[in-house]
């Protein structure tokens, strides 16, 4: 390993690897830092025994990639957690073996993602109640289902695909529910068709997408789980085309495992630490970072692709890794503008499909801002620090009009997962109270938990010289 | 018992996972879905991807991983708190 690498580039999604394969040609040094056990990110993740195949040539496309990679002399440290990064790109990370390392590159990729957001309700927090990506992460890793009973539910498009996973594997789906109407279901899909990249994807998931659009119930949505230290049942009701709740309409439904997704938002805690700024676009799915034509942050030397720029799936994750390393090139003077537009003209333009697409996917799963608004006072919005809803608007009715100040006074989003889980639930309740605040949550190092004993260790850089 | 074949104990739960097994699939095939407490409830896994922090188990060593990012090894013993 090297002490200093031209180019770092965060997480080894289709974005991460994509940029870091595209920049390994014009001989730059590169490192790559992952959290996952192996490449691929939350979509590709490799099956236990190896046998990795899928009828969705998406994922076949992004398995090629994880093999390119895999086999390319780029530095990549797995299971690392960045810990501390700073405005003039000093990067502080903790390696699979516990030891702290310093690295300060010329130029930084961030390509962390996306995370699932659930809408709250009560109980949400019982053992057995899961996102949707945690049953494909599941599901794709081991290569078999694991209850009898699953019960899936949401809106968006990520529980369809958790299902029709479910379904790949030889699982049975107990009941699908979904918030939206079918006629919300059927744009979505005129707008997959219309995108050429989707459609090959669409088209493989179709038989068991239509297996489940037979039974699915359309326009009912969670509104409490049930159990004793366990999910036992879940309440369900029907919504009006408001999305509200309709009085009388409630019933419950037995199971132990309850999978439900609401959308996706991006992972922005290292970019903003960063300095990176952030804006607000619904479109794009809420909270995202500012980039300029070449997708450069507000912090020079510093791209952004994937999810931090919109929600858009993995070809706008791919596109942008290859843009962004096209642009680390024409920033460290390795290629001349002329070439950097023939280079990604055409990358551009597919990347219009792409953000169309997720437009729309952004469009399904928008907050019910006065159902947040009526949330029962005693659910939980913060898991990790177990603030109630009457805690927040409490705070709220206090003055308080920010993410950060309802943090500092009543502790939501100062847990362990830092605000991950609960902060941008916080926003939308301020959103359904009329407050806006289109900043990111005050990250602090350590970014993710890290004991003290590590903390206190010697740093050193990558090729063990001295800080 | 072949060398691909893992034991884990949870508590006072024993079964085997096969290698390369996420911890967190072999807990919940073994109708495991609750991996700790916090305020005084069970918790479990819920995100699968390294940020709920709900996973979180200890081990016998002492020291702590997310069962959703670290995958099984031979003799692996969690303590069930």
């Amino acid at each position: 390993m090297n002490k200093d690498y031209d180019v770092v580039i965060i997480g080894a999604g289709f974005a991460g690897i994509k940029a870091a394969l595209t920049l390994e040609k014009y001989n730059l040094s590169i490192c790559v830092i992952d959290e996952g056990v192996l490449p691929g990110g939350q979509f590709i993740r490799y099956k236990k025994d190896g046998k990795n195949s899928s009828k969705v040539p998406t994922y076949n496309k992004g398995l090629d990639l994880v093999k390119e990679f895999t086999s390319s002399s780029i530095t990549y440290l797995n299971k690392s957690d960045l810990i501390f990064i700073n405005e003039e790109k000093e990067i502080l990370v903790k390696l699979l073996d516990d030891s702290l390392k310093m690295i300060k590159p010329k130029s930084i990729i961030f390509a962390t993602g996306a995370r699932e957001i659930v809408q709250p309700f009560k109980g949400w927090d019982l053992p057995g109640v899961i996102t949707t990506g945690a049953m494909q992460i599941l599901l794709k890793t081991s290569g078999k289902t694991f209850s009898d009973e699953v019960v899936i539910a949401g809106s968006g498009i990520l529980h369809y695909a958790a299902g029709a996973t479910w379904l790949e594997k030889g699982g049975k789906i107990k009941s699908f529910y979904d918030v939206n109407s079918f006629s919300q279901k059927f744009k979505m899909l005129i707008s997959a068709l219309v995108s050429s990249d989707k459609r090959a994807d669409f088209f493989a998931m179709l038989p068991n997408m239509m297996k489940i659009q037979k039974s699915a119930k359309n326009g009912i949505k969670v509104i409490e789980a049930r159990g004793y230290k366990k999910l036992e049942s879940v309440v369900l009701a029907s919504v009006d085309s408001n999305g509200d709740v309709i009085e009388g309409s409630e019933f419950e439904e037995k199971t132990s495992l309850l999978a439900i997704g609401n959308g996706l938002v991006a992972n922005l805690d290292v970019a903003t630490m960063a300095g990176c700024e952030t804006k607000y676009d619904e479109n794009l799915g809420g909270l995202v970072l500012k980039t300029n034509h070449i997708l450069q942050t507000t912090q020079k030397g510093i791209y952004a692709a994937g999810a931090l720029t919109g929600i858009g799936g993995a070809d706008k994750a791919e596109l942008e890794g290859e843009i962004c390393a096209y642009s680390v090139l024409l920033k460290q003077n390795i290629i001349d503008a002329h070439v950097y537009q023939e280079l990604t003209d055409k990358l551009f333009e597919k990347r219009k499909k792409a953000i169309s697409f997720g437009k729309t996917l952004s469009t399904m799963q928008k907050f019910n801002l006065k159902e947040i608004k009526n949330l029962n006072e005693n659910t939980t919005i913060c898991r990790c620090e177990n603030i109630k809803m009457k805690d927040i608007t409490n705070a709220i009715e206090f003055g308080l009009t920010s993410i950060n100040s309802i943090k500092k006074k009543t502790r939501a989003g100062m847990g362990n997962c830092q605000g991950k889980t609960c902060s941008e639930l916080v926003r939308a309740i301020l959103l359904s109270h009329g407050h806006k605040d289109f900043h990111h949550i005050k990250t602090r190092a350590p970014l993710k938990p890290t004991s003290i004993d590590i903390l206190a260790g010697e740093i050193t850089f990558l090729d063990g010289s001295k800080v | 018992m072949n060398k691909d074949t893992y034991t884990i104990k949870f508590g006072a739960n024993k079964f085997v996972a096969p290698k390369g097994e996420l911890l967190l699939f072999s807990l919940m095939e073994n109708d495991i879905y609750s991996q700790g407490k916090a305020h005084g409830r069970s918790r479990g896994g819920f995100c699968g991807m390294g940020v709920c922090q709900e996973c979180l188990v200890e081990l016998e060593d002492g020291t702590t991983a997310l069962a959703c990012q670290t995958l099984v090894e031979e003799n692996m013993e969690i303590r069930d708190e």
